[in-house]
């Protein structure tokens, strides 16, 4: 029950990602798409990567298996102990070995990640081969059929193509991809975005099934706070490439710091205040090709002053592993206002 | 009220196309080789106008000194001159004019036929379109070129008929364009819009569909202005294409083709002509394509 | 599967008949009043008349085509003007040298644009991709007649290693206009070959594939290229069947005996029965590697396949 107790320095490690910068650079201009993410991740534990869309959420994913798309994205600092090794400075042999056997990674869109002239047993199959050495073709296609049951797919439509299957189908066999050499870490990002509401719930509840059976640990990536809410330890939420606010689940979600985390909440539908109007969050996600000196977020921020626009806030400890980047809790007094109306 | 909402989309679309056109110059800007193509483009243009004005027909370009014969270059005649005693640079630079009006009037015949076609085949559908995509199946399955050598056979040799020739050659390719373009943009909501307050499907097909499917389009015929120089030249070089004694590229080069062993100078320098041409004439497609649809640059 | 070839096969019969019909009439036109092919033009009235009764040309068109048509089917399409041969089997004698060089030309298209092609596009914005596109651009932009008088002047003028024309060398005079063919194609291929490369790169399987632990060069080879193929398979078998009937200036160029320069010659000729016939058999062979094209493309696309196996 008291998730919130244990901190994540207490477990054993899995990931840990110190100061990433990645850029992407375009003909018309550079991206900064991730500014100096650090973040940790414990053995079977699900961290939440929340943020909107162009926030660096998929970036800093892609960064852990090393796959950011070279030209144009450029790693331009940082690392990312997987297991204590550095990704970063891996050998291409070693990424190999690496991907799909340690770390799996679930993607947005199932319609597309699947390979179309390749039969699905083919394309779970060929992990297995991958990563299991001395194993038959024969057996790894049994193999095959048997993930594709583990994810509730009857094994003899292991001989079907992508394109017989229906989304959240589709969605089944990339997990059972996934799944499929028992990996150590699953970046599932987001997983059921692409699917309708209610496939969303049955996807989620494999992963979670599974993410158990499997003892795996999990990065769930969202702009959905309801999965964050329901599959999630630790939330990091994401804002211009950088992270604004880092804790359990509770301390996200009960004890919100951050402006924006605030703004993420507010802007939530609330069943019990029917006739509140929605409160978003004023203007829009900043211009990732300009370096701004100050906090990304204070342009859109109702209490930012001044101050806000000099320097970035740092992240600091608020007490028992929760984290934000906010300068106005250089003002020990400051407190938000979540929940509260505002006028106007 | 309708008429109102219809009004301010005609606005924003025609607002949206222009911001979209200078995008797409401002792209196309940024492309070298885009610019170099255009240039040369342009220059060639230059040339072949002012050709008709620098030098006179009958002597210059037709008629030579035939104790000039078969000079290899010089300064005098730059890129030498033919069993006439013609001056191959002047009859090069003349030649423009035949390349450029057959590569330019037959892309138009073409696009006249095609567009007009395919429009109607995918905007009215059903049986006419049919009818239509068959016909432009069988014009498909026979060869380019064996189809214009067939046409300009049956129909007689001269430039009209070759220009002919090449144009219904290349429309069946508009043809199935412009109907893949009205098709994609005939379901959008500005054209519903048109419909549904009632705007009659002539005028709907061409002050809407077409103005907005109009990129593919317009590639396409900056591409096949090359090609057509191309064909058209082929013909000419087979003996049926610009009759005799004009010097239009291709029959120099089937001319010359007799003194390839000892004066191979004249087989150099028209394939050349067309070759840069051609090649300025794609550079330019090219760089049209890839700043309509950026996709594929990043 | 089969249901489909067969379907596919009715659907081209359609093909053939508008194909032939389009030629035949071009040619009907063509040819001014056949008659005066038959009897000399001092002939008297009774005699045009009844020669024209005789050889059915006074019947309407259609009645005519309707009867080309099936003598067509029986082998029989009528006999040159020029050399009294029939032009059945004067087309059937020289096709086999044109199809020669058709599947060598392809061949050597193949060869050299898929590897260039891919290399282009993997390593796009580099010198290397730049380097081979602005090499295929000039070869697109080239004239087939025009690389083949530089190939022959190179080659066969210049250093005497191949014959400057004929067939009577086996291989070696077939390399020379294989080449003037083959090297257009393939400057076209490898750009197709790139930009459907760029496009199926970028697709997000290939980025799955790649996150399972496939290596680069498998993700490039295997999961790329195997969806690449489908838009190279289509130009390259439209361009087999253009090539087919377009190596008429290839074979112009080298005195090749193939079909093309049969036709060019008998328009030179006015040789009627010989220019429709060898039109009629080149577009019926062009309409069945189309098809041939489209069945291939079936089997390498599951998609297309299971389509047509539900039907």
């Amino acid at each position: 029950m008291n998730k919130e107790e244990h901190k994540t320095s207490d477990v054993e490690e899995i990931l840990n990602i110190k100061d990433l910068v990645v850029d992407y650079e375009t003909e018309d201009g550079i991206i900064h798409a991730v500014n100096g993410v650090s973040l940790t991740l414990g053995k079977e534990r699900t961290l939440g990567l929340v943020g909107e869309t162009g926030a660096g959420k998929t970036t800093t994913a892609l960064s852990v298996l090393n796959l950011i798309p070279n030209p144009p994205g450029v790693i331009k600092n940082g690392e990312i102990l997987l297991n204590g090794k550095d990704v970063l400075k891996m050998t291409e042999k070693e990424l190999e070995a690496m991907r799909g056997s340690d770390v799996a990674m679930i993607f947005q869109d199932p319609m597309t990640a699947l390979n179309p002239v390749d039969t699905v047993g083919q394309q779970i199959a060929e992990t297995i081969l991958l990563h299991n050495e001395g194993i038959s073709k024969k057996e790894a296609m049994k193999r095959a059929g048997e993930m594709l049951e583990v994810v509730g797919i009857p094994a003899s439509r292991a001989s079907e193509y992508p394109h017989q299957f229906s989304g959240g189908m589709k969605q089944r066999v990339v997990i059972a991809i996934g799944l499929s050499c028992n990996p150590k870490l699953l970046i599932a990002d987001e997983p059921t975005t692409a699917l309708d509401v209610t496939i969303q719930a049955q996807i989620l509840d494999i992963m979670q099934n599974l993410k158990k059976q499997y003892q795996t640990s999990m990065i769930m990536i969202t702009h959905d706070l309801g999965i964050v809410a329901k599959v999630c330890d630790e939330v990091a939420v994401m804002y211009a490439g950088r992270i604004v606010e880092y804790g359990s689940l509770r301390d996200i979600f009960k004890r919100t710091k951050h402006p924006y985390t605030e703004g993420l909440f507010d802007s939530l539908p609330n069943i019990k205040e029917r006739s509140a109007r929605l409160n978003p969050i004023p203007g829009l996600v900043p211009d990732p090709t300009v370096v701004q000196p100050g906090c990304a977020f204070a342009p859109r921020c109702r209490y930012a002053t001044e101050a806000c626009k000099m320097a970035v806030p740092e992240l600091r400890c608020m007490g028992n592993g929760h984290y934000v980047a906010c300068s106005a809790y250089d003002d020990p007094n400051f407190k938000i206002r979540k929940g509260e109306k505002v006028d106007g | 009220m309708k008429q109102k909402t219809h009004a301010a989309e005609h606005t924003e679309e025609h607002a949206q196309s222009r911001s979209m056109m200078q995008e797409v110059w401002r792209r196309f800007k940024k492309n070298k080789g885009a610019v170099v193509g255009l240039c040369i483009f342009l220059v060639i243009c230059v040339l072949a106008i002012s050709a008709g004005f620098v030098y006179d027909y009958d002597t210059q370009v037709v008629g030579g000194d035939v104790t000039q014969r078969l000079q290899s270059p010089s300064w005098e005649h730059p890129f030498g001159t033919d069993e006439m005693g013609r001056d191959i640079l002047i009859r090069v630079i003349y030649g423009a004019r035949y390349s450029l009006s057959v590569g330019v009037v037959a892309v138009a015949i073409a696009l006249v036929i095609g567009v007009s076609l395919g429009a109607l085949a995918g905007y009215v559908g059903g049986i006419t379109e049919n009818i239509i995509m068959r016909i432009t199946d069988i014009f498909i399955a026979v060869p380019n070129i064996l189809l214009a050598i067939a046409i300009v056979s049956a129909m007689g040799q001269s430039t009209l008929n070759l220009m002919i020739a090449v144009g219904i050659c290349s429309s069946a390719s508009f043809v199935q364009i412009s109907r893949a373009a009205v098709l994609t943009v005939r379901n959008n909501e500005y054209v519903e819009a048109a419909r549904a307050i009632g705007s009659n499907s002539f005028h709907t097909v061409f002050s809407h569909i077409l103005p907005n499917s109009l990129a593919p389009i317009i590639v396409q015929a900056t591409l096949r202005v090359g090609a057509s120089i191309i064909s058209a030249s082929s013909l000419s070089f087979l003996g049926i294409g610009v009759p005799l004694p004009a010097p239009e590229w291709g029959a120099m080069l089937s001319g010359g083709r007799a003194y390839i062993r000892d004066y191979s100078y004249m087989t150099l320098f028209p394939g050349l002509a067309i070759m840069l041409t051609v090649v300025s004439l794609n550079l330019v497609g090219d760089a049209l394509r890839d700043a309509i649809d950026p996709k594929l640059k990043k | 599967m089969y249901k489909y070839i067969l379907k596919r096969l009715v659907l081209l019969i359609p093909v053939i008949i508008g194909v032939s019909l389009l030629v035949f009439s071009i040619m009907d036109i063509a040819e001014g009043d056949p008659v005066y092919q038959i009897v000399s033009e001092t002939a008297s009235e009774e005699v045009i008349e009844a020669t024209r009764e005789a050889y059915g040309l006074n019947d309407p068109f259609l009645v005519r085509y309707a009867r080309y048509m099936i003598n067509l089917c029986k082998g029989s399409m009528g006999t040159s003007y020029i050399t009294k041969q029939d032009v059945f089997k004067t087309y059937m004698e020289l096709l086999p040298n044109t199809v020669k060089l058709s599947l060598l030309a392809v061949v050597i298209a193949i060869i050299v644009s898929i590897p260039l092609g891919i290399n282009a596009a993997i390593h796009q914005n580099t010198w290397a991709d730049t380097g081979s596109m602005f090499t295929s651009l000039l070869f697109v932009s080239m004239p087939q007649f025009w690389l083949g008088l530089l190939l022959m002047l190179a080659f066969a003028l210049k250093l005497g290693w191949f014959p400057s024309g004929g067939n009577e060398d086996g291989l070696k005079s077939l390399i020379l206009p294989a080449f003037t063919v083959g090297i257009g194609l393939a400057a076209l291929m490898t750009r197709t070959t790139r930009s459907s490369m760029l496009e199926t790169i970028r697709q997000d399987y290939i980025t799955t594939a790649k996150a399972k632990g496939v290596s680069n060069k498998n993700a490039i080879y295997h999961h790329a290229f195997k969806n690449a193929l489908i838009p190279i398979v289509t130009v390259g078998g439209m361009q087999l069947a253009q090539v087919l009937g377009g190596s008429v200036l290839a074979e112009t160029v080298f005195s090749y005996p193939g079909v093309g320069r049969l036709i060019v010659q008998s328009i030179e000729r006015r040789d009627i029965p010989m220019v429709t016939g060898a039109l009629i058999l080149t577009t019926i062979i062009v309409s069945v590697v189309n098809l041939a094209t489209d069945i291939v493309y079936a089997f390498i696309d599951p998609r297309i396949k299971s389509q047509y196996a539900r039907k």
